[in-house]
C-alpha cells in the first residue's frame, strides 16, 4: 500500500481551510471555564435554582400536556438524520464551504444532465409527514414533463421547513430541476431540487421569475436573459430522453416469492425486540433473534437494525428479504412492498416456506 | 501535553498538529474535497466547544480521528444525494498506477475505506481501529479481509 500512502502524503490542508478552521473556532466561545471554590459554591446555588425553575416551567407542563411517546420519539429519532430525505447543510446558501468544489452550472445542458426530473407544474400545496420535523412534501400537478419517469400527473418533492425553505404560492406554476434518490422504505422517489434552489416561478407571460434566492456563482445559467425567456426551447433541446430512469432505482414489488428471493442477498426469519417510530413511512426495527437464515451472501451479515415500512409487532416472527445497497453499504428491504412477510398473511407465509424447504 | 482549556494559542497548535491527518482521513472516507473540508472544520469546532482534557498526544489524535470518522459516517448515511467532484478530480494522482489504485479504493464501501486508511496509512492495529470505530475486532478484521480481497487483484498487478 505504499502507493496509497504516497498519494495521501501529498494531500494537505491549504491556507484557506486552515484559516477557516481557526476563524470558525475563534467565533465560538469555549465552554470550559476555570472554577474556583468560591465560584463552585455560587454555581451550585445557581444550578439548583435553575433546575427547579426548568422543572416547573418546561418539564412539568410537558409531562402533563404530552404523554404520547411515539410523536416525541419520532422527533428525537429524526434528529439522527437516518430517515430525513435531505441533508443538513446541503443548501448552498448555508455553509459556504460547499461552494468550493461543487459543480457549477453554466449551461442548460449541464443543468439538464444533472437532473433526473425536469417539469413545469402547479404547486398544489404541502403534505405534512407525521414525525418529520425538518421536511415536508410539496405537491405539484405536472403540466409538462421535460425529463423523468412519472406515471402520475402529480409529483411529490421533498421540501425543507427550515430557514432554507422555498416560498411557494399555491396555484402558481413552477419550473423545477430535481435529482431523484430512492429508499425502499418510501413509496416514491425522493425528489430534491439541485442545491435546494432550482425551483423557479413561471410568470403569466411564460417567462421565469427568480423569486427564491439562486446562487449566481453556482447556477449562473439561470440568470441569463436567454434562460429566463427561452427556457422551454433550451430545455427541450438539451434533454436527450424524456423518459429518463434515475441511475439508482428500487423495485416496487416482485411477482412472487421466488423472484423476490432471487433478487435478495439475505432472507431470514426474525423477531424484533424494539420498533422505533421515525415517521409515518419509516420505523426502525431492532433485530432480537434470528430463527433461521434461508439465503445469505457470505459478504453480508444481518444488520442489528432494519429500516421497515410496515406496522410490525415486537416479539412476532417475520420473514424478511434484504438486498445489499452499495451506496449505503448496508442491507435494505429488497422491494418497496412484499419484502416483509407476516404469519398473519398465511397464504404468503406458506408460499415462502414452501420455497425455503 | 494536556489541554486543560482551549486557549487560542494552544488550540492553534492542536490544529497545526492534526489538521492534515484529519483532512486525509476525511478525504479517504468521504471521498471528496468539499465534504472533507466541511468535516475537518466541524471536527475542530467540536474539539474547541468540548475542550476535552487530553491525557497525551495519542489521546488527542484518537479523539479527533474518532470525531472525524463519526462526522464522515453521518454525512455518508444521509439519503440526500450530493453531486460533487471525486477525490481524483481535486487531487490528481502522480502516475497511472496510483490513479488506478485510488479509483479502486474509492469504489470500496466507505466502511472498508475507513479500515484500509486507518490500518495502512495511520498504522493503527485492528484492536485500536475497533476502539476508534466502536465495532467488534472480528467485524474490523472481516472488513479488512474483504477490502483486501477486493483490492487483491489490483494490488498484485501493482506490486
Amino acid at each position: 500500500m505504499k502507493t496509497y500512502r504516497d498519494y495521501m502524503d501529498n494531500l494537505f490542508v491549504d491556507e484557506n481551510l486552515h484559516e477557516k478552521i481557526l476563524q470558525r473556532t475563534s467565533q465560538c466561545p469555549s465552554r470550559k471555564v476555570v472554577k474556583t471554590n468560591a465560584s463552585r459554591k455560587h454555581l451550585s446555588l445557581v444550578a439548583s435554582a435553575a433546575v427547579i425553575l426548568i422543572f416547573f416551567t418546561v418539564i412539568y407542563p410537558l409531562i402533563n400536556i404530552d404523554k404520547t411517546s411515539p410523536k416525541e420519539n419520532a422527533i428525537i429519532s429524526d434528529t439522527k438524520g437516518e430517515s430525513t430525505p435531505f441533508q443538513e447543510g446541503e443548501a448552498i446558501n448555508g455553509d459556504q464551504s460547499y461552494i468550493k468544489n461543487a459543480p457549477v452550472f453554466h449551461t442548460v445542458k449541464q443543468l439538464s444532465d444533472a437532473s433526473d426530473y425536469i417539469f413545469r407544474g402547479v404547486f398544489s400545496g404541502i403534505e405534512k409527514v407525521d414525525g418529520a420535523t425538518t421536511w415536508q412534501l410539496q405537491m405539484f400537478r405536472v403540466n409538462h414533463l421535460y425529463k423523468g419517469l412519472s406515471e402520475e400527473k402529480e409529483i411529490r418533492m421533498v421540501g425543507r421547513t427550515d430557514a432554507d425553505a422555498h416560498t411557494l404560492k399555491t396555484g402558481s406554476e413552477y419550473l423545477v430541476f430535481a435529482t431523484a434518490y430512492e429508499l425502499p422504505v418510501y413509496p416514491w422517489p425522493l425528489i430534491n431540487p439541485i442545491y435546494n434552489q432550482t425551483v423557479f416561478e413561471v410568470k403569466a407571460d411564460g417567462g421565469i421569475q427568480l423569486t427564491n434566492k439562486v446562487d449566481k456563482k453556482m447556477i449562473p445559467v439561470v440568470h441569463s436573459e436567454d434562460f429566463l425567456h427561452n427556457y422551454d426551447r433550451e430545455i427541450t433541446d438539451s434533454v436527450v430522453s424524456v423518459l429518463h430512469q434515475p441511475a439508482y432505482s428500487v423495485p416496487t414489488s416482485y411477482s412472487d416469492a421466488a423472484e423476490m428471493l432471487a433478487n435478495s442477498d439475505l432472507a431470514a426469519r426474525v423477531t424484533f425486540s424494539e420498533i422505533e417510530y421515525i415517521n409515518e413511512y419509516v420505523s426502525i426495527g431492532k433485530v432480537e433473534r434470528i430463527q433461521a437464515e434461508y439465503k445469505s451472501d457470505p459478504q453480508v451479515a444481518l444488520p442489528v437494525t432494519i429500516a421497515i415500512n410496515e406496522e410490525l409487532k415486537t416479539g412476532q416472527e417475520y420473514l424478511v428479504f434484504l438486498r445489499y445497497d452499495s451506496e449505503r453499504d448496508g442491507l435494505v428491504l429488497a422491494a418497496r412492498t412484499g419484502a416483509i412477510v407476516s404469519p398473519t398473511h398465511s397464504e404468503k407465509w406458506d408460499e415462502v416456506f414452501a420455497l425455503f424447504h | 501535553m494536556a489541554y486543560d482549556s482551549c486557549r487560542p494559542e494552544e488550540f492553534e497548535e492542536l490544529v497545526i498538529k492534526h489538521e492534515n491527518r484529519l483532512y486525509r482521513t476525511a478525504l479517504a472516507i468521504a471521498g471528496n474535497r468539499a465534504d472533507a473540508e466541511d468535516i475537518v472544520q466541524e471536527a475542530f469546532l467540536r474539539a474547541y466547544e468540548k475542550s476535552p482534557c487530553f491525557e497525551s498526544e495519542e489521546h488527542a489524535k484518537a479523539w479527533l480521528i474518532r470525531v472525524t470518522i463519526n462526522l464522515c459516517y453521518s454525512h455518508l448515511r444521509s439519503p440526500w444525494r450530493r453531486k460533487t467532484t471525486t477525490l481524483l478530480d481535486s487531487y490528481p494522482a502522480s502516475d497511472p498506477k496510483q490513479d488506478e489504485l485510488i479509483k479502486e479504493v474509492m469504489k470500496l464501501p466507505y466502511k472498508y475505506r475507513t479500515v484500509i486508511h486507518l490500518f495502512y496509512y495511520e498504522g493503527y492495529s485492528i484492536k485500536e481501529i475497533s476502539e476508534l470505530n466502536g465495532q467488534r475486532e472480528s467485524t474490523i478484521r472481516s472488513q479488512l479481509t474483504r477490502a483486501r480481497q477486493k483490492l487483491k487483484v489490483l494490488l498484485e498487478d501493482l506490486s
